[in-house]
């Protein structure tokens, strides 16, 4: 039968990737271990569940994002999203576009937008190097902003399930997904065109 | 409606963000496009948008290929065992 779970080699398959994705995530070792036990043994009691429509790992892959939603909202008092982006917008704004000119925000400034070398142009970079910083800026992501982007493009969560789960209208997960980058941006081009 | 859009850097990054992960309205589109037409600082910005893109779904596959933390054999086994105990 297609939708029967084959449990045998569980941990041999996929506790490292489960493992490092919570590690990635959760920026806690030892959580991250506790939630890949949780996992399995979630999955198990809810084996009936399984309907063979992604793969094994796809599914094993969503419950524990899943669970590390759960623990988002475990962490911290809870402010909802479209709060957090309306009391953070003008500074935003402020820092980013400038408001003197005609327009809801108007252009971006300029001085907040200096070329990032090597990295908007065809031009050979340093993957690992990139990585790093990459990493660590996104390390840097104010946290309502990086528990949603984590989401997107470390676990290639869809739009529909993560807004859901956050609770966020498609407008604010634009809005959110925009600032991260333009974050993470300004954070490259600080570290990397030194 | 011209005017509101040529100015809004804003609002054409976040059409560039959509148009790179879902799909445009018609409208939405137009909007885009003319922004685009004139605005140095964001075709840059949908620049350094896509190849973060690529750099980020690379990084995502190779958490999978070749995840960098692991379980040691004995956890494995554990964890195995726990999970045939359930099952």
């Amino acid at each position: 039968m297609k939708n029967e779970l084959n449990t045998r080699e569980w941990a041999e398959h996929y506790g490292d990737y489960l493992f490092s994705l919570a590690s990635y995530k959760l920026n806690d070792i030892e959580l991250a271990r506790d939630l890949v036990q949780e996992t399995f043994l979630s999955a198990i009691k809810g084996k009936e569940n399984f309907r063979g429509e992604c793969s094994e790992k796809t599914w094993l892959v969503r419950i524990l994002n899943n669970k590390i939603i759960d623990q988002y909202r475990a962490g911290k008092k809870e402010v909802p999203m479209s709060e957090y982006l309306n009391q953070t917008e003008k500074s935003f704004a402020d820092h980013y576009f400038d408001l003197d000119t005609p327009g809801e925000y108007g252009h971006n400034k300029i001085a907040s937008f200096p070329a990032i070398p090597g990295l908007e142009s065809d031009f050979a970079i340093n993957q690992s190097e990139l990585k790093k910083v990459l990493d660590l800026c996104i390390g840097k992501l104010p946290g309502s902003l990086s528990n949603v982007f984590l989401m997107k493009y470390v676990s290639g969560e869809n739009a529909d399930f993560i807004c859901e789960k956050f609770n966020l209208s498609q407008a604010n997960y634009w809005v959110i997904l925009h600032r991260s980058k333009l974050l993470l941006r300004t954070c490259i081009s600080k570290i990397w065109g030194r | 409606m011209f005017k509101r859009i040529m100015y809004n850097c804003e609002k054409a990054q976040r059409l560039t963000i959509k148009k790179q992960e879902s799909k445009l309205t018609p409208y939405e589109y137009l909007q885009y496009r003319i922004h685009m037409q004139y605005c140095l600082v964001c075709r840059k910005f949908e620049q350094f948008s896509a190849l973060l893109n690529q750099f980020l779904q690379r990084g995502r596959q190779g958490l999978e290929d070749q995840p960098p933390n692991k379980l040691s054999p004995e956890e494995k086994k554990e964890l195995q065992r726990k999970i045939d105990e359930m099952s």
